[in-house]
């Protein structure tokens, strides 16, 4: 047993560690009872309030999968528009195209299923925009969506003999301000602190190694940079995506 | 959510028995994974390099082989998508478990959607341990009648029909159009010819099915056929199996509650998880071994 495995079983020890109190957290929050995060509440009451959507009325299962059908529908329209106009908009320093229209079918469906397959290539594909309004838009969403329909299956194995298996709306919008953007937060955080770089400059090309081989470091800080901060060059780190020569 | 489950429902031990059920099947797919990572590759070492470090061919040196394999594992079981070595460079029986990680897609599984899909074996072995002990089939107090297994099935059978069909269709292009004047044409497809070239194909398919996203790239997926066949492959296999369960579900709350009785066939219990792991790997296996045999396991006996 060397120390490969004892990490990997450590890995495994803490997930599950970590597992059994926030499932505790999420049954209390389906269960309605108060939890930390209730003060994010407000916001979801006002979003009810304008869509008109009552999140005390009940649905039966035809209803929920009604709700969320439609609404995974009016997604999928907005990510393939926008997909195709993204050139176009704003957040596009590197005049990036849009896709084409089996690509922006694909990548639309891709993110709308929380599959995230991507069959564009990663800086030249999207552009920031789309990366921020769409994509992580979708990632929020779709998981949202997925643990929507398992909850009501929850509700359905109840003892009670129901119709009532909550309201979808209401559900969705748990997720997001109970756990989801509360994770979210922490993990942003902690890729801050570890300096992890997001700009929404150009890119800019750089020569890699000596060679004929060209190479970009997108969004980068690299040693001879001139944005380099003091705290950079302490550490003398370099951060970058790589792209392989085009 | 398993153990959200559990104490929503009040049902802790139903929740550690599913817990258990995924963790055995996650570590039916990890184990021999690990150890042929770690034994490394036997034709490299016939050229007469060291392989002392496992196969590092596609891996970070910062992760090693052993967590690179876990993993490998546990982004196929899980639906994350996310990988941290070329799974197109494993080992081929790693790559075999990597494909059956999506193709059986409940071993926690993804998003919400892991647990739909685990309901839906949940009903099937409900249904077949019922048989076998002559009661009739409940599940949580309510009868399961032809209704409700015809939805199971459907969704249980929908999984492999998606994957199959799809790689069949696309090798059968392959096959018969390979200079079909297409932007890329399909002799251009694949990066590796033969078994591993047709396990490329499969893990797309299996990849998009089971909504995990992750590639075994070496496939020139950005083109007309592959996005297109793509997305219809991942739009199926999210919603039909999201309606199915809920509709599952939604009918059988509906059904009078039958409260448990000295007859009640206990679906907390380790028979019955035993029963949930065979259904499902059983049902696996049957759907998959031949499109497994002709990629990565016929990949495995040309290494040797």
């Amino acid at each position: 047993m060397n120390t490969e495995v004892l990490g990997v079983i450590a890995s495994f020890v803490i997930t599950l560690l970590l597992a059994i109190p926030l499932g505790q957290y999420i049954a209390k929050v389906y269960s309605g009872e108060k939890s930390l995060l209730d003060f994010m509440a407000p916001a979801e009451r006002f979003i009810f309030r304008i869509c008109g959507i009552d999140p005390a009325k009940q649905m039966n299962w035809k209803q929920h999968m009604l709700a969320l059908l439609s609404i995974n529908l009016i997604w999928l329209v907005y990510a393939f528009v926008m997909f195709q106009i993204q050139a176009k908009l704003p957040l596009n320093p590197d005049g990036n195209l849009s896709m084409t229209s089996d690509l922006s079918f694909n990548t639309a469906i891709s993110f709308l299923v929380n599959c995230n397959l991507q069959d564009y290539s990663g800086e030249t594909g999207v552009t920031y925009l789309t990366q921020l309004i769409v994509l992580t838009f979708l990632h929020f969403v779709s998981a949202a969506t997925g643990i929507a329909a398992l909850v009501v299956v929850f509700n359905a194995m109840r003892d009670k003999v129901t119709d009532k298996l909550g309201n979808f709306f209401d559900i969705f919008c748990k997720n997001h301000h109970t756990h989801f953007s509360t994770n979210c937060l922490c993990h942003s955080a902690s890729a801050c602190f570890q300096r992890n770089p997001r700009k929404l400059q150009r890119k800019r090309p750089t020569h890699y190694h000596a060679g004929r081989h060209r190479a970009y470091f997108t969004r980068t800080r690299s040693r001879h940079d001139r944005d380099q901060t003091p705290w950079d060059k302490r550490r003398g780190l370099v951060w970058c995506q790589l792209r392989p020569p085009t | 959510m398993i153990f959200a489950l559990g104490h929503y429902l009040n049902r802790k031990r139903m929740a550690w028995a599913i817990f258990g059920v995924m963790t055995a099947g996650m570590l039916t797919f990890l184990i021999p994974t690990m150890i042929t990572e770690i034994h490394g590759n036997p034709a490299i070492q016939h050229m007469h390099i060291n392989q002392a470090s496992g196969s590092m061919e596609g891996k970070e040196v910062r992760f090693g082989v052993q967590a690179s394999a876990y993993w490998n594992i546990l982004t196929t079981v899980i639906s994350t998508g996310s990988v941290n070595s070329m799974h197109d460079s494993s080992m081929p029986v790693s790559g075999a478990m990597e494909m059956l990680g999506m193709m059986t897609n409940c071993f926690y599984g993804g998003c919400g959607a892991g647990f739909l899909n685990y309901y839906i074996f949940i009903i099937i072995a409900v249904f077949i341990s019922g048989l076998m002990v002559g009661r009739t089939p409940e599940f949580l107090g309510r009868k399961i009648e032809a209704k409700e297994m015809k939805i199971a099935t459907i969704i249980a059978l929908l999984h492999p029909l998606l994957i199959l069909a799809f790689t069949a269709l696309s090798s059968w292009t392959l096959v018969n159009f390979p200079d079909i004047a297409w932007a890329v044409k399909p002799s251009n497809w694949l990066n590796n010819p033969g078994y591993h070239g047709f396990s490329e194909m499969l893990y797309q398919y299996a990849s998009c099915s089971a909504n995990n996203g992750s590639g075994f790239e070496g496939l020139a997926d950005n083109n007309m056929f592959w996005n297109v066949t793509a997305g219809l492959v991942m739009i199926i296999g999210r919603y039909l199996p999201i309606i199915g369960p809920v509709a599952i579900a939604g009918i059988l709350a509906r059904k009078k509650y039958i409260p448990e009785s000295a007859g009640t066939l206990k679906t907390d219990t380790g028979t019955f998880a035993l029963m949930t792991y065979a259904v499902i790997m059983i049902l696996a296996a049957l759907a998959f071994f031949p499109a497994l045999a002709l990629g990565p396991l016929a990949e495995y006996f040309s290494l040797h």
